[in-house]
């Protein structure tokens, strides 16, 4: 089993890995920030924390700026109101069924 | 609720027996009654297809990944086809656990693809003929319900 990332879906694909979405965290909640940052917070080597980076910038989720002989990472806005977007279209989409579904069992006889 | 990005997972408990849930989540009268669109079609095995006709006419289409009996089914939406961009495969769980007053049942959508990939042979079975060739439905058509149990 290989994580198969779907050329329709970029985002997703980018965002399968935790850790990943972890350094996502970390940059929304320390602002634009380096690899060598983000990974003191992460139990993940530098290395580690640059790759999963370029991994986010090439499906366009962050955006680096040369800072010196670093690079610094912000989050893209965009892509992530689409990812937000969903879950609260189909976040609501499961609580109707689940509420019907409730409706259906209270109204079966016992 | 704990929603992670790409992922929508619900909770809740119902004063039925499992066995009974499953029955409500799996037999496709019954799921359509809940669900908001007509099952049309269900085989009820690893590898079986769904589909799903919504009030707008447009059948959605998936294949059941995993099955086990009254405890958990996966199923993975398969590509709509060009229908509607915004719209990506993503997987379904549902998992019922025996509790003190009936059942829970816990829902999570994802479009992670960190799962295992279907089987190559069930790909070409399941997916291949559905991809090259949809199976057209038409309007009135009479349900076509496939039950392996």
């Amino acid at each position: 089993m290989s994580p198969r990332p779907d050329p329709a879906d970029p985002i997703f694909a980018a965002l399968a890995d935790p850790t990943r979405r972890r350094v996502i965290l970390g940059l929304s909640e320390r602002g634009p920030a380096t690899a060598t940052a983000l990974a003191r917070d992460l139990p993940v080597t530098r290395q580690a924390v640059a790759k999963h980076l370029a991994a986010l910038q090439e499906a366009g989720l962050v955006t680096g700026e040369r800072v010196g002989r670093e690079h610094r990472y912000r989050l893209t806005p965009a892509p992530l109101a689409d990812a937000v977007s969903w879950m609260t279209a189909v976040g609501a989409q499961w609580e109707q069924r689940l509420d019907r579904l409730r409706s259906l069992v209270q109204r079966r006889p016992r | 609720m704990t929603d992670d990005l790409g992922t929508v997972e619900r909770s809740l408990i119902l004063p039925v027996p499992r066995e009974e849930l499953w029955g409500l989540l799996t037999r496709p009268e019954e799921l359509s009654l809940w669900f908001g669109a007509e099952v049309v079609e269900l085989e009820l095995r690893p590898g079986g297809r769904i589909a799903f006709r919504g009030p707008d006419g447009r059948t959605r289409r998936a294949l059941i990944q995993e099955l086990e009996s009254p405890t958990r089914l996966v199923f993975r939406w398969l590509p709509p086809g060009g229908e509607a961009v915004d719209e990506h495969p993503s997987m379904v769980e549902f998992l019922l656990e025996k509790v003190a007053n009936g059942t829970r049942l816990t829902i999570v959508e994802s479009r992670h693809s960190t799962d295992a990939d279907p089987d190559p042979s069930e790909m070409e079975s399941g997916w291949a003929p559905i991809l090259a060739n949809p199976p057209p439905d038409p309007p009135g058509a009479p349900p076509r319900i496939l039950l392996n149990t």
